[in-house]
């Protein structure tokens, strides 16, 4: 097969006036076949390639002309700085963000729906929503992964006589409990359980609503302009947008979503807080006594959060924010306390729990003792991130410096040191790792020494965390350490090398 | 409040990811919302881990380096491009060589065709140069978790078994072959 398959090729390139020898092209593709396990029509195309490039030859010369077309709707948009042409709906407008920016929203057509920017500078005529438009010669953009078009002065935009149909969205009554989909539009009759205090300005309310069935967190942007909600109020609820993350459901409000009030009570499930261990906590809206010390204060980010860090007891340690506006006592580094009424909730996979105005605070005479879960995790390093390789630090704080200052301490002479924060996957979980210095060292094989020389050499501290990607990405790894918020402090790190044979038959024998 | 949890990078075969048909809807409010896919055995993808053989590359930009570079697992090959906006990508592919065994996480980009087939790529974050045994490994791994999700839908346990039964036909066995023809190759 490979012989054959080999000597088309021979006679395909005699006919490009390039001669190989057989024994050659044979060589190459048992290579791919046996050693690098490739399909043996992808080693014929890769040695086909290689030998186009070796006699200067073209691949449309080997296999005929190539055919392109370009996307013309929505979905088909998967690329930045293409020039595009749409028509499409005006789904959504938003309230722009900066002078630069005329309108900014949706629009949509059959296969979905793209974000638009249209320019200031661009001199377009305004945009209607829910009217439908030609759009022609607007180009596309990417961020983090999402496309957006952007309408510029070369753009030009026609109103349509047709309208365009955008994907269904016929909103239904459904009870909370059976909330099951994202992206579904529904109506709801619920009480508002709790308004929490929103940490963004895009969000103009944010809680937890209920009815008969269950309670839901809700976000309602600021953009939608509807009329503030009131904490133990019920109402009829129309229009809201399904959404999940992580296996749990929020609704979210929208412009077209429509709030009444209700004269009725809804009456919401039973929420009395019970007493727990940290570790038991996996669940966000719970409400929930603790007993407690706490572990570490940090810096409020925020002038609605009065204080935040986080507290432990003898089975873990969790994350917590404290409101300005709960009004509680100030809680002390080192202390323990009783804490009552605290409700959980959850980001990124990891919980905290949150003061609130019915919270309660009582300092214990005893000492609790915390502690510290360790965690082993074994997967592929599938990103580092920045901030690692060689780093500086405060001398007085140890702090890493950003950009040679201390967040603290201003402008000091850093001391360097080796770090790695490493994101860790292993095909169902996500975790981040930290190595310190002598994890680092190991791993790498890079000593803070020679990382010094390095970036003396090339004038660049980044040398160290290029190398250390190149070295490091893609590989498996098993390593133990304790949790701390969201890092893994990696105590012990090793890289995992060959897979046992019987490993192989195991799985073989359950396929067949 | 907009959330940044980092999506798991599923673990795939070039085949699965080639028969990748069903791209599902976004958060209409929330134009951020991450873009899944949802492959024939059931698995909800945003981002990949895949390893496999370089078997061509060609740097096609006109101003800035844009790699093209096709990578191939015994069952399959599947396409990446790496331009300015992936330096590491770029990066790991300039400095790769045909053929080498390359490790690639990446976002899954979706287009539809006009015929209104969706299709698939891989949008890289980093790739990097790796050996035979991580390679054997990935295999295994890959083999273990896609035989895990066949079964899921085989006893009905998956959770997209609704769209699964909609949108491809549930004929699990090519993927159970793909899965022995992907181990067989490590023997």
């Amino acid at each position: 097969m490979i012989q054959e398959t080999s000597e088309q090729i021979q006679k395909r390139f005699l006919e490009l006036n390039a001669e190989i020898e057989l024994q050659e092209i044979e060589r190459r593709i048992r290579d791919l076949v046996e050693r690098f396990k490739v399909p043996e029509a992808e080693a014929e195309r890769s040695v086909v390639s290689y030998f186009l490039r070796e006699h200067n030859l073209k691949r449309e010369d080997y296999y005929g002309a190539p055919d392109g077309a370009a996307p013309i709707q929505i979905s088909g948009i998967n690329q930045a700085e293409q020039w595009v042409n749409l028509r499409a709906k005006v789904t959504q407008l938003w309230d722009s963000t900066s002078p630069a920016i005329s309108q900014v929203g949706l629009i949509g057509d059959e296969t979905g729906t793209i974000k638009f920017v249209k320019w200031t500078k661009s001199n377009l005529p305004a945009l209607v929503e829910g009217k439908s438009y030609s759009f022609e010669n607007m180009t596309t953009d990417e961020w983090q992964g999402r496309f957006s078009v952007k309408m510029n002065r070369t753009t030009r935009i026609s109103e349509l006589d047709e309208e365009i149909v955008t994907p269904d969205m016929e909103a239904q009554l459904i009870e909370i409990d059976n909330i099951n989909e994202s992206g579904k539009w529904i109506n709801l009759r619920a009480k508002v359980t709790q308004l929490w205090d929103n940490e963004h300005e895009s969000i103009d309310q944010v809680g937890i609503i209920g009815d008969e069935t269950g309670t839901i967190k809700f976000v309602k942007w600021a953009r939608s302009e509807l009329p503030p909600l009131a904490e133990g109020k019920s109402y009829s609820f129309e229009n809201l947008v399904t959404d999940e993350f992580e296996e749990r459901f929020s609704v979210k409000f929208n412009k077209s979503s429509s709030i009444t009030e209700l004269d009725e009570e809804i009456v919401t499930p039973d929420m009395e807080a019970q007493l727990i261990e940290i570790d038991n906590i996996n669940e966000s809206g719970k409400w929930v006594n603790l007993r407690a010390k706490v572990t570490q204060l940090w810096d409020s980010e925020h002038e609605s959060i009065d204080q935040v860090g986080v507290v432990g007891d003898e089975t873990g340690t969790i994350k917590f924010v404290k409101w300005a506006k709960s009004e509680l006592p100030p809680l002390e580094e080192g202390k323990s306390y009783s804490f009552e009424n605290l409700v959980t909730d959850e980001y990124e996979g990891r919980f905290s729990v949150k003061f609130n105005r019915s919270s309660s605070i009582e300092g214990l005479d005893e000492d609790i003792e915390v502690g510290y879960a360790t965690a082993e995790f074994a997967g592929a390093m599938v990103h580092i991130q920045d901030g690692s390789g060689l780093i500086r630090r405060c001398p007085i704080c140890n702090r890493a410096l950003m950009k040679g200052t201390c967040m603290e301490h201003g402008n000091v002479e850093g001391t360097h040191d080796l770090r790695i924060k490493a994101v860790m996957d292993n095909g169902h979980e996500v975790q981040e790792a930290l190595f310190n210095r002598e994890i680092t060292e190991n791993v790498s094989g890079i000593a803070l020494d020679e990382a010094k020389e390095m970036a003396v050499d090339a004038l660049d501290h980044s040398v160290v965390l290029d190398e250390m990607k190149k070295r490091l990405l893609g590989r498996y790894y098993t390593m133990t350490g304790s949790v701390l918020d969201r890092y893994l402090l990696v105590e012990s790190v090793q890289l995992l090398e060959a897979i046992p044979a019987s490993a192989i038959d195991a799985i073989l024998q359950e396929v067949t | 409040m907009a959330s940044f949890a980092r999506e798991v990078a599923y673990r795939i075969f070039a085949q699965e990811l080639r028969d990748t048909a069903v791209a599902l809807e976004r958060d209409l409010e929330d134009v951020y919302a991450p873009q899944y896919v949802l492959s024939p055995t059931g698995a909800k993808i945003n981002r990949v881990f895949v390893v496999g053989t370089l078997t061509e590359k060609e740097d096609i930009g006109t101003d800035a380096e844009y790699w093209r570079a096709r990578i191939s697992d015994p069952t399959g090959t599947f396409f990446v491009y790496a331009g300015q906006y992936q330096p590491d990508a770029t990066r790991g592919l300039a400095d790769a060589s045909v053929p080498e065994f390359l490790a690639v996480v990446g976002k899954i980009g979706v287009y539809t065709t006009e015929d209104e087939r969706v299709m698939t790529s891989i949008r890289p974050e980093t790739i990097s140069v790796v050996d035979a045994e991580t390679r054997n490994r990935w295999i295994l791994e890959t083999a273990r978790q896609t035989l895990d999700r066949i079964k899921e839908l085989e006893n009905g346990s998956s959770p997209h078994l609704e769209m699964i039964t909609e949108h491809y036909s549930l004929d699990l066995e090519q993927y159970r072959q793909m899965v022995a023809s992907a181990l067989e190759s490590l023997q």
